[in-house]
């Protein structure tokens, strides 16, 4: 249902309508609330407003009202041609509320109205599945899956599947948590495919072997119907298709990314290449550029290139100074590889301790002509 | 007072104000929850928060004593009270109620649940039985938070009845949070205030005491007990209600647990950091406890203490002096659930005749108890007020009294 207009006329008195000639004096109009705090508001042509009780506002339809019913708390303010009631508390969306008001000559008036609410007027959508490439190496680790809108929690592997190639579907593929890996608003999906099948020589991985085998494609399917939050609407149909390629087995390494280095008095951005796709949520906050005093550069973050490249725009020009890549050496490749140690390391093996590592670039200067 | 939180999701905020926070005038309270209620002899009126942890007390102190008091009636309460909030009735909790001392009005403290939070709110019943909410952010108020106060995602482990599976509401009554037990209990006593629940890390089971006016200091304690239905020693179950009485010539702590022994604890006990042990003196058996009214009849001071699955019982403070506590070595046979030919055991006084479910109660006044009583055949939530010495209505019985040929005159013998 769309929304009202601004400026409704909810209702005119029946004698308006009729005999409006006799009845001038009558005129009013009731103008409804349009958002939860709004006021119901009485207009008259006269300054005159009436006397007590010329608005209240009940929780219900008409039928259910108003016998024996009390009005709802709020306060009421009457001025010049205008009355108005403002409830105490927020109306609520969805709610039908019965306004009971009397025009000048006591002619007394029942209108309903209904805020909608704003979630759910559209479908959900499943907006991205990350990592976003259509070839993964064969020991990728989770996936993250985003939606328009919170969904339903409890339910995902009830929807979601990994499919081999001839439509079977793996049941074993994605770790089943009692508890989901969700986003604090529920717009995010963390979902993994089960370690156990990744690290080699372990229980699962020798039982069942990996989820995934290389050269051949698989699609992350998610099954028609999931519902959203609210339960009112449902998620249609999504797949994601990629091909397996070999794993990532190596340590992450500064030394094997590429820099295109922006020009010093530039708003150019800075480009990393990398050589393997890294987490992408990760990517978002675990890579910093810091001056030599160790104060961060302010600047937005991009991800392209299905995650194997990352790309700083400063707010600020860039100075003719030395400026350091601060990476957290927790980011990990897709594969769950960190700058400390690989996801299937062996039992005892220790890792390397740093917290960050750093690469060093300049901002090239600009020669003027 | 007994608290009740329905399972709802609730809007949280991690703010924390300082402990014992003084207000200037123009505060107003970021009270996010009106939970447990408790009055001052004058009229102070102190506010469990079970989400910030804390204890408001707002000052009601001005009110004027009526003539008399009146009994106070409404039916279908919780339709009224949603009416006025502007919500079907569904999306109203009501959290606790306590009667004004000295205007004999009777607040109730609601969460009104709206689409995407709750928001706490207040509202008494006047003499004439007409609904005002009470606006807190006009009121001057003092706050205290709670030390030691529990997260709000520990939630309840879910049981199953006798190693079946839990039932779908068994699951939900285990999503609730624990700090929903945080604030059972609030009662005011010469200028102090003790309140009972569950606390973090150390221990579960708590009592806290500080002074009132609030200046920040207060006292956290663990409580033990031995429970005798249960056979063991409890220090997790919280006190659910309790009431502050001179026994046995010092003054004690009278508290109730679920399932449901009474226990006794002394005021010099509770000292912080003290693991208390308290005193248990007597058992029901089963139930959960939800009010503990102190009252006087007959010139008899007694206790009228109401239960979610038992009729109330009336116990006599006489029968507390000199009360055995009981242990283990006591009763060697032990004594598990209302079959036990054991059970009740100790002074527990009468259970006694109440039509309906009690789901709170206070005294009104000194002659009459007001109940939000569940009716047992419509379901309906009622307000009534009776008689404290026959807290009952007679419509939904019929007895000899009732028939048109009965004659008072001639059926005596």
């Amino acid at each position: 249902m769309p929304r009202r207009n601004k400026s409704i006329v909810a209702s005119l008195t029946l004698v308006f309508f009729g005999i409006a000639s006799l009845v001038a004096s009558e005129e009013a109009r009731l103008v409804l609330p349009q958002t939860a705090t709004d006021s119901v508001e009485l207009l008259f042509q006269q300054h005159d407003t009436p006397g007590d009780s010329f608005l209240q506002v009940y929780v219900g339809t008409p039928e259910d009202c108003c016998a024996s019913r009390t009005p709802i708390v709020g306060s009421f303010v009457r001025s010049g041609d205008r009355a108005s009631f403002r409830p105490k508390f927020p109306f609520l969306e969805d709610q039908d509320y019965t306004v009971v008001w009397r025009s000048l000559s006591g002619v007394t008036q029942r209108d309903v109205f209904q805020l909608k609410g704003n979630l759910d007027i559209n479908a959900p959508q499943l907006t991205a599945i990350y990592p976003s490439g259509d070839v993964l190496p064969e020991n990728t680790l989770r996936f993250y899956i985003h939606f328009s809108q919170p969904m339903q929690p409890h339910v995902a592997m009830d929807y979601i599947s990994l499919v081999g190639p001839t439509g079977e579907i793996d049941d074993a593929a994605l770790m089943a948590f009692t508890q989901e890996l969700w986003s604090a608003d529920r717009t995010r999906l963390t979902v993994l495919l089960d370690p156990g099948r990744i690290k080699r020589g372990v229980g699962q991985n020798l039982s069942l072997g990996p989820a995934l085998t290389i050269g051949i494609q698989y699609s992350l399917v998610v099954k028609p119907g999931w519902p959203t939050a609210t339960g009112k609407q449902q998620l249609d149909e999504y797949r994601s298709a990629f091909t397996v390629t070999d794993s990532l087995r190596s340590l992450p390494t500064v030394d094997s990314w590429q820099l295109e280095v922006p020009r010093a008095g530039t708003l150019d951005p800075l480009v990393i290449q990398f050589d393997r796709p890294f987490d992408r949520e990760q990517l978002e906050y675990a890579i910093g550029i810091e001056s030599a005093s160790g104060e961060l550069v302010r600047g937005s973050v991009e991800i392209g290139n299905a995650e194997r490249l990352w790309m700083f725009t400063p707010i600020d020009p860039w100075g003719d100074v030395a400026l350091s890549i601060v990476v957290d050496t927790r980011l990990e490749d897709v594969a769950g590889n960190n700058f400390q140690g690989l996801l299937d390391h062996d039992v005892g093996s220790v890792r390397t301790g740093t917290d960050q590592v750093q690469l060093s670039f300049r901002p090239i200067p600009v020669v003027l002509q | 007072m007994h608290l009740t939180i329905k399972a709802a999701t609730l809007v949280v905020s991690a703010s924390l104000l300082s402990v014992g926070q003084a207000h200037a005038e123009d505060d107003v309270p970021a009270i996010q929850f009106a939970g447990t209620l408790e009055f001052s002899e004058t009229g102070t009126l102190f506010v469990g928060d079970n989400y910030t942890g804390s204890i408001y007390a707002f000052d009601l102190t001005d009110g004027t004593a009526p003539d008399a008091v009146l009994p106070v009636n409404v039916g279908e309460i919780d339709v009224k009270l949603a009416d006025v909030l502007g919500v079907p009735p569904s999306a109203v909790a009501i959290n606790d109620m306590a009667t004004h001392p000295v205007t004999a009005e009777v607040y109730i403290s609601v969460s009104r649940i709206s689409n995407f939070g709750s928001a706490p709110a207040l509202l008494k019943i006047t003499q004439a039985s007409e609904i005002k909410l009470v606006d807190m952010d006009g009121l001057d108020f003092e706050r205290q938070a709670l030390v030691n106060y529990p997260d709000q995602e520990t939630t309840f482990r879910p049981r199953g009845l006798m190693g079946n599976p839990p039932t779908a509401r068994e699951l939900a009554n285990a999503e609730n949070t624990l700090s929903s037990l945080a604030i059972m209990d609030i009662e005011y006593f010469d200028g102090e205030v003790f309140v009972s629940g569950v606390a973090f890390d150390n221990f579960l089971s708590t009592l806290r005491r500080m002074p009132f006016p609030f200046d920040g200091a207060q006292s956290i304690t663990s409580v033990e007990m031995y429970h005798i239905a249960h056979e063991r020693y409890e220090t997790r179950a919280p006190i659910r209600a309790m009431a502050v009485k001179e026994i046995d010539g010092k003054l004690q702590l009278v508290a109730s647990y679920t399932c449901s022994p009474i226990v006794l604890i002394s005021l010099d006990e509770i000292v912080d950091g003290a693991d208390i042990s308290a005193r248990t003196i007597l058992d029901y058996g089963s139930g959960q406890p939800l009010d503990m009214v102190s009252y006087s009849v007959g010139g008899q001071e007694m206790l009228f203490v109401t239960n979610n699955s038992r009729s109330p019982q009336v116990i006599p403070f006489a029968g507390l002096n000199g009360a055995q506590a009981l242990t283990p070595e006591d009763i060697p046979e032990g004594a598990t659930g209302d079959m036990s030919s054991l059970l009740p055991i100790g002074p527990s006084g009468k259970a006694v005749m109440f039509d309906g479910m009690s789901l709170h109660i206070d005294n009104l006044g000194d002659r009459l108890f007001v109940s939000m009583t569940r009716d047992l055949y419509t379901g309906r939530l009622n307000l009534d007020s009776n008689a404290n010495f026959f807290p009952n209505r007679l419509h939904n019985l019929v007895a000899e009294f009732d028939f048109p040929q009965y004659d008072p005159e001639t059926v005596k013998r």
